[in-house]
């Protein structure tokens, strides 16, 4: 199967074979049939199409306008689109959720990697690996354990509030743009975690120590010294929490959709809907690569600037600062976030599915593995979904991790002087929303055989994911350096002997990490699956929205199941213990 | 070993006191009790391998650390005393510090990094820049104000760190490991520039250092630290020449030592007493005893002396040419240039010497060698002496 997708692979991808002529182009033709070369070249040029496609597709049909068949070259998509009120509306949703779970997640990551780098609160290791959690879990399953937790009326934490408080039973109402604030922020915040945690290890302490020597108390010294060496760290969290928030799907379906209320991503997949307007939905797409593009020269611009953003160090430990009484207030945040994120949706999801009806209160007398048997054993669609996840996941992340390792080898060891160049275009698809990628593939790829097949499923999530795979893989052979490679051909191993022997071994980690990562990804996408999918390429995402009209119960049971991969491939990847989350 | 001890000390009470400094880290003790004064415009160097606990000293009196017992006072402050529950802050204890990895804030420039200790006490902005000049001057970076800190070399950076030290004219200025990250050449030169400046400002300090050289060069006391004690205080020439423990010996540079007992004791009258050692193998060594009580025959001592006190060849110059005079043969020879270390076999003894560099020391040839009686140090060996030390501190 490997090999098919190769050849196809190939076959779409590939340059056209250079004219050789005279002996120029031989010698040419002879330096760059050496694998050395031509390999990572493949998987180059595989990742640029798979960057370029999408975005050329959606910029031709966003210029094309009028009844399919008889399109025609205008800007009249555009011009539709900025006279139409419920873009604005959308528009406006979008900038607010992101924005908003942005400072909340910032608020959560900040203080958390605080909580475990710097302070005595008891319990950091534990949290340490809490808090990571959520980065593992599926924001959409998330988002439908909140509903259960907080739908006005009938959500579990409500009923506690009517039934013991006597409060009013829509307390807490998660349908509306708190509740897709809420969940976003939850989800996001282990990114800020993630990107301060390591800098906070590995930050000086005398840098702070300078600091109180000479006369700053401790106010001063976090203000002058701590939060201006965090800040480029917080800055680049922060951006990648706003351009995914932002461009997520999964969350706004389920908790805004419901009520009439849009994002840009649900706008798109309604345009898509029959009937379809795919000129409108292309030109949102477009107005978002460039959103993108622009985001990514930013961040360029502003890390280049700024050179300290990595605050360098020899595995430094930093002091840890007694907390005194506020440590039982540091453990608190700690727990209620732990609580929020990971204990409670699962403590809901797993009530939900053992009910064989939800009323919003466990029936402890009354429960059963009925639903679990059913969409395990009975249920056609959770069966193919189940199927059809695990497919994809498992081939995805084999390929990802080859092209992503046969990419870095490119990007590390390249003699090309368009390295850097190269490795901001291929990080592209990081930024861009599953759902507009996913449109820029299926607008590309709608009238070839492999529409409603699972390999355009699988070419859209390896083009949206494979840069994950391959920056994790870059920095731990950017970690690793030439010279172990040098010394084995010095010593007379080929190059492919030397990769064998010496390359694949040293980097295994980062390989088996980035592994796991897009299994974990690829188990868990919605986006950019949900216009791709069709009868019988269904994946457990899919099957949940469109069980999630008919049955709780085995939503919640096909949503366990798919925490229940999650979670093993979390728990092996914490075994691992990898460094491609701190890249 | 205590303060009372040290050389040149005045009955006026020292600028600078540490008392009684005790602190474990993790149920190992790192400090067992640290005593020692700093006079007025003096620097004091606390020397020691690594894990010797010089470090946490210093980071003590920078308030950077808490010690669990003992007391500290700068001037007439006391910023810590573990009985009366005094622990001054870092910032009011009004010292400069320069650290081992300079901590220059990568974030600021260089002007920023000198200023701050102005800035902080709220200097007006006129000021901060004359001060901040002139101490750039001072150290040699005239003009480089306006650079980003992460613009500068390695001895930049701690010129940096060192002016940033000085801005303030601080009470005290505390030295941890500053040159141990330079490369050989500059630090030498750093040393000699750190000389001239403590001499001509006349600052108080106390200066950290695993490197003898760098004590002896920039101290008018040299406080040698092992396992969280202090093993012996002196001003830097008499400690070169005249260890006070085996510990202290090896560490600067006795690198011949050898367990031997008294086989002849002199008369006991005026000190020096003179001793004669047998060794091992029964090789005998004349020298001198200058601890208190006398020595008697057949007492177990240590003797030790630099391989560069060696004189090789037949025909050794000095006075008493017949005395220490002994014939082995060459084990190995290193030859370094100017000179060439070698291991010379004689009995079962081993010891270092250093030749002139042109010299033949070829493995295996014959060769006579002495040691001046006076160049040899005598040790008792003696359990007992190291609790006594304790408690004296």
């Amino acid at each position: 199967m490997k090999s098919a997708q190769g050849l196809q692979a190939s076959r779409h991808f590939a340059p056209a074979a250079p004219s050789v002529s005279g002996s120029r182009g031989r010698a040419w033709a002879q330096r760059v049939l050496t694998p050395q070369i031509s390999l990572p070249g493949i998987a180059v040029l595989t990742g640029l199409a798979l960057v370029a496609t999408p975005f050329i597709a959606t910029v031709v049909r966003s210029a094309l306008s009028g009844p399919e068949g008889d399109l025609v070259l205008s800007l009249r998509n555009f011009a539709a689109l900025f006279q139409d009120q419920r873009f604005y509306s959308a528009l406006g949703i979008t900038v607010v959720t992101g924005l908003a779970a942005t400072i909340l997640s910032c608020f959560f990551g900040l203080a958390l990697a605080w909580i475990v780098a710097r302070t005595d609160t008891p319990g950091r290791s534990w949290f340490d690996t809490l808090n990571l959690v959520p980065f593992f879990l599926s924001p959409f399953v998330g988002a439908v354990s909140w509903t259960y937790l907080a739908a006005p009326n009938a959500g579990l934490l409500n009923t506690v509030v009517s039934r013991y408080f006597s409060g009013p039973a829509d307390f807490l109402n998660i349908f509306s743009v708190g509740g897709v604030i809420w969940v976003l922020a939850l989800f996001y915040t282990p990114y800020v975690y993630l990107f301060l945690i390591g800098p906070m290890r590995r930050m000086d302490p005398a840098l702070e120590d300078a600091a109180r020597v000479h006369g700053a108390g401790f106010g001063h010294m976090v203000r002058h010294v701590t939060a201006p060496l965090m800040l480029p760290a917080l800055l680049s969290g922060a951006l990648i929490v706003f351009v995914t928030s932002a461009g997520l799907f999964d969350v706004p379906l389920a908790l805004a959709s419901p009520r009439a209320i849009n994002t840009i991503p649900t706008t798109v997949y309604s345009m898509v809907q029959y009937p379809s307007d795919y000129g409108k939905a292309a030109a949102i797409g477009v107005m978002v690569m460039a959103v993108t593009v622009f985001f990514a020269l930013a961040q360029r611009a502003y890390l280049s600037r700024r050179s300290y953003a990595t605050v360098t160090g020899k595995g430094y430990r930093p002091r840890t600062i007694q907390l005194g009484r506020w440590r039982y207030a540091a453990l608190a945040l700690e727990l209620f976030y732990v609580t929020c994120g990971v204990v409670l949706p699962m403590l809901a999801l797993i009530f939900v599915s053992l009910s064989t009806l939800w009323t919003g209160w466990p029936d402890f007398a009354r429960m059963s593995l009925a639903n679990f048997d059913h969409v395990l054993f009975n249920h056609d669609l959770a069966r193919r979904a189940l199927k059809n996840s695990l497919i994809i996941a498992v081939l995805g992340a084999t390929i990802g991790v080859l092209l992503g390792t046969l990419q870095s080898y490119y990007l590390q060891r390249g003699r090309g002087r368009l390295r850097t160049a190269m490795d901001s275009v291929l990080s592209l698809p990081l930024g861009i929303p599953g759902i507009i990628l996913g449109l820029g593939i299926l607008i590309f790829l709608i009238r070839t055989p492999l529409y409603a097949t699972l390999w355009i499923i699988l070419i859209a999530y390896i083009a949206r994911f494979l840069p994950l795979a391959t920056r994790g893989i870059s920095a731990m052979l950017l970690a690793l350096g030439g010279d172990l490679e040098e010394s084995a051909r010095a010593s007379g191993a080929s190059w492919a002997q030397t990769v064998r022997v010496i390359v694949l071994p040293l980097i295994k980690p980062a390989l088996v990490a980035a592994w796991l990562m897009l299994f974990v990804i690829f188990i868990r996408e919605l986006g950019a699956t949900i216009l791709l999918y069709a009868q019988g390429t269904e994946t457990i995402s899919v099957a949940m929205v469109i069980l999630g009209e008919q049955n709780f119960g085995h939503v919640a049971a096909l949503a366990l199941v798919q925490t229940l991969m999650l979670v093993a491939a979390f728990m092996l990847f914490r075994l691992t213990r990898s460094s491609i989350l701190e890249s | 070993m205590s303060a009372r001890d040290a050389p040149g000390r005045d009955d006026a009470p020292a600028f600078v006191e540490v008392a009684g400094l005790r602190k474990s880290f993790d149920g190992t003790m790192a400090l067992q009790g640290v005593s020692f004064e700093v006079a007025l415009g003096t620097t004091v160097s606390l020397l020691g391998p690594s894990g010797c606990g010089k470090t946490t000293v210093l980071r003590s009196i920078a308030g950077l650390e808490t010690p669990e017992a003992g007391r500290i006072r700068i001037g007439d402050t006391m910023v810590f005393d573990s009985r009366r529950r005094v622990n001054l802050a870092s910032e009011k204890r009004q010292v400069g510090m320069v650290f081992q990895s300079y901590a220059v804030w990568p974030h600021m420039t260089v002007a920023e990094n000198v200023g701050f200790p102005l800035k902080i006490r709220r200097v007006a902005a006129a000021e901060i820049g004359a001060r901040v000049a002139d101490v750039l001057a001072l150290v040699g970076l005239e003009g480089l104000g306006r650079r980003p800190a992460t613009n500068l070399s390695g001895g930049q950076q701690q010129r940096v760190a060192l002016a940033r030290a000085l801005v303030h004219e601080p009470r005290l200025v505390l030295f941890d490991e500053p040159l141990s990250n330079l490369d050989a050449k500059l630090r030498d030169q750093m040393r000699t520039e750190l000389k001239l400046l403590q001499d001509r400002l006349g600052f108080t300090a106390v200066y950290v250092t695993h490197d003898q050289e760098e004590a002896l060069a920039l101290s008018d006391n040299v406080v040698v630290m092992n396992h969280g004690l202090v093993e012996g205080m002196a001003a830097p020439r008499e400690l070169f020449a005249r260890p006070t423990t085996p510990f202290v010996a090896n560490f600067l540079g006795f690198d011949n030592m050898f367990q031997g007992e008294v086989s002849d004791a002199g008369e006991a009258g005026g000190a020096p007493q003179p001793v004669e050692v047998t060794l091992g193998d029964g090789v005998r060594l004349r020298s001198y005893w200058r601890g208190g009580e006398p020595l008697r025959k057949g007492a177990p001592v240590m003797l030790a002396f630099r391989s560069e006190s060696v004189n090789l060849g037949s025909g050794a110059s000095g006075s008493d040419a017949s005395v220490n005079r002994f014939e082995g043969s060459v084990e190995a020879s290193v030859y370094l240039g100017t000179y060439q270390d070698c291991l010379i076999r004689t009995g079962d003894l081993r010891v270092r010497a250093v030749g002139p560099g042109d010299s033949v020391l070829e493995p295996g040839a014959r060769i006579h060698f002495c040691v001046r009686p006076e160049d040899c140090i005598v040790f008792v060996r003696d359990p007992s002496r190291e609790t006594q030390e304790r408690e004296d501190v």
